[in-house]
């Protein structure tokens, strides 16, 4: 049944769409780009020298893009924590730390997510230096059960995997025919005995996304971290699962993720930073399938909420 | 197999017919006149580059608005843009149009755009595209509860806004 809020958001959204735009320059530019961007893969394909590429894809920008501030994006290094190179057995089970470093890989991007806890350790990536995802874990069936790729398209895979040598081990690669994306591979292996990892990377063959995955380290931890605590949690919960995504530039913090749970029920406590406001707008989720915490628990958790440390000053969040 | 001239009109009868569209919708979703129209340009760009897998899918503007979405959900995150000047969308008043309306229209629209991004994006395409909620979910590449809950959220959040405006509540 129609509202009066209903009438006057579509009203208002209807207000502020604006009024007719001559499509042509717009669509004259974007077949301008188009073209170079087909270009740039067809010569990829064609193209052997993968570091050159790698390269060229490094200094291609948009002439209007930003001055990067690498280290904007990475997370702040695990003091005294072991990589997955020596505690294999920690992997996914720390919603805090992640025993890996993909800095080489993350290198030029915009901004980066860093996730770690209830069995996974995932770092997504975005930059005009190119998209890449890659995950952590002990369960290899966990693994292939993830489904969403970079595309934003949950896929059944239908992989043909050719079999690669990275860093010393054996592993897998292929790219997807259910994929958009014509040049999205898949590198799947197992890095430490026990430890199963995906990479998933636009990326010019699978040669080329074999040599991105051996460039993550495992000798070294990461943090996740994000600006705010919760103070109040239902009896016998725990935060299970930490996010954050973090930004090339003076203004780090972009959303920032902590999942409650008690292994069989789970809300999720999200801050995150708006085009208007500073400040980030908080949001608890506690419906949804899966879980069974009641609106109440979820108003606690919320009461609890603080702020900690400036919005984009790692060192002041919490350890 | 479609030969690259082919390609090139099927791209440029979609981008025409539904460029206008494209923009207006990322008005709504970046509140920026001129970053919308850079979006779009983005996203019709990498478009073309794929248009020939893009337009076999069942619904290629369905996967374009899809393409709009997760870009403006990046975009936003971008330094530069982040820190750009704002050139909001101006209000298209009616004819019939009171000041009060155009101020009450404002005042939404300016808590519109404080709402989360996924939040914001679930209001404009369920009241402006007029989509139900299993067509925002697979633009939005989520499940149908999701929609509903960024909905539900969004509308409190709207609603509350409104209580507090109108009782003088701080």
């Amino acid at each position: 049944m129609s509202t009066d809020l209903d009438q006057r958001l579509a009203a208002t959204l209807r207000a502020h769409a604006g009024g007719e735009t001559d499509p042509a320059p717009i669509v004259e530019r974007a077949r301008q780009r188009g073209r170079r961007i087909k270009i740039r893969r067809r010569g990829g394909v064609i193209g052997a020298a993968v570091a050159v590429v790698s390269a060229a894809a490094l200094l291609w920008q948009p002439a209007t893009a930003p001055v990067p501030k690498p280290d904007g994006i990475l997370a702040p290094a695990a003091t005294g924590e072991s990589g997955a190179a020596t505690r294999p057995d920690l992997v996914g089970a720390d919603p805090w730390t992640l025993h890996f470093d993909p800095g080489a890989l993350v290198a030029g991007a915009r901004h980066v997510e860093w996730t770690a806890g209830s069995g996974i350790e995932d770092v997504k990536y975005w930059g005009p230096a190119g998209s890449g995802r890659l995950l952590l874990t002990r369960d290899a069936d966990r693994l292939d059960s993830i489904k969403q790729v970079l595309s934003s398209s949950a896929i059944e895979f239908e992989k043909h995997p050719v079999n690669v040598r990275i860093g010393g081990r054996t592993g897998t690669v292929w790219s997807e025919p259910n994929t958009p994306a014509e040049d999205l591979w898949f590198v799947r292996w197992q890095p430490i005995d026990g430890v199963w990892a995906r990479l998933e990377t636009y990326a010019m063959d699978g040669a080329d996304a074999a040599d991105l995955a051996g460039r993550v380290r495992f000798d070294s931890a990461r943090r996740c971290t994000v600006p705010f605590e919760l103070t109040e949690l239902p009896a016998g919960s725990s935060i299970t699962s930490c996010s954050v995504t973090l930004a090339a530039s003076s203004e780090r913090f972009s959303e920032g993720t902590l999942v409650v749970g008690d292994g069989k029920r789970w809300l999720v406590v999200r801050a995150e930073r708006t085009p208007v406001d500073d400040e980030p707008v908080v949001s608890v989720d506690v419906d949804g399938i899966g879980n069974g915490y009641t609106e109440s628990d979820g108003r606690t958790v919320r009461d609890g909420y603080r702020r900690v440390g400036d919005l984009d000053d790692l060192s002041e969040w919490p350890d | 197999m479609t030969s690259g001239v082919e390609e090139d009109v099927t791209f440029e009868e979609y981008a025409y017919a539904r460029g206008p569209a494209l923009i207006r919708l990322a008005r709504l979703l970046c509140g920026d006149e001129h970053r919308a129209e850079d979006l779009v340009q983005d996203v019709l760009a990498r478009a073309y580059a794929r248009w020939g897998r893009i337009a076999r899918t069942d619904r290629p503007d369905l996967y374009v608005r899809r393409m709009l979405v997760n870009a403006h959900h990046s975009w936003w995150r971008r330094p530069t843009n982040r820190e750009a000047t704002v050139a909001e969308p101006a209000d298209t008043a009616g004819a019939g149009d009171t000041a009060a309306e155009l101020a009450e229209r404002d005042e939404l629209w300016r808590q519109v755009r404080a709402l989360p991004a996924k939040q914001r994006t679930v209001i404009v395409l369920r009241y402006y595209e007029d989509l139900d909620d299993t067509t925002i979910a697979e633009i939005m590449n989520c499940a149908t509860g999701t929609v509903r809950t960024h909905a539900k959220r969004g509308l409190d959040a709207l609603r509350e806004h409104q209580r507090i405006s109108t009782t003088g509540v701080c």
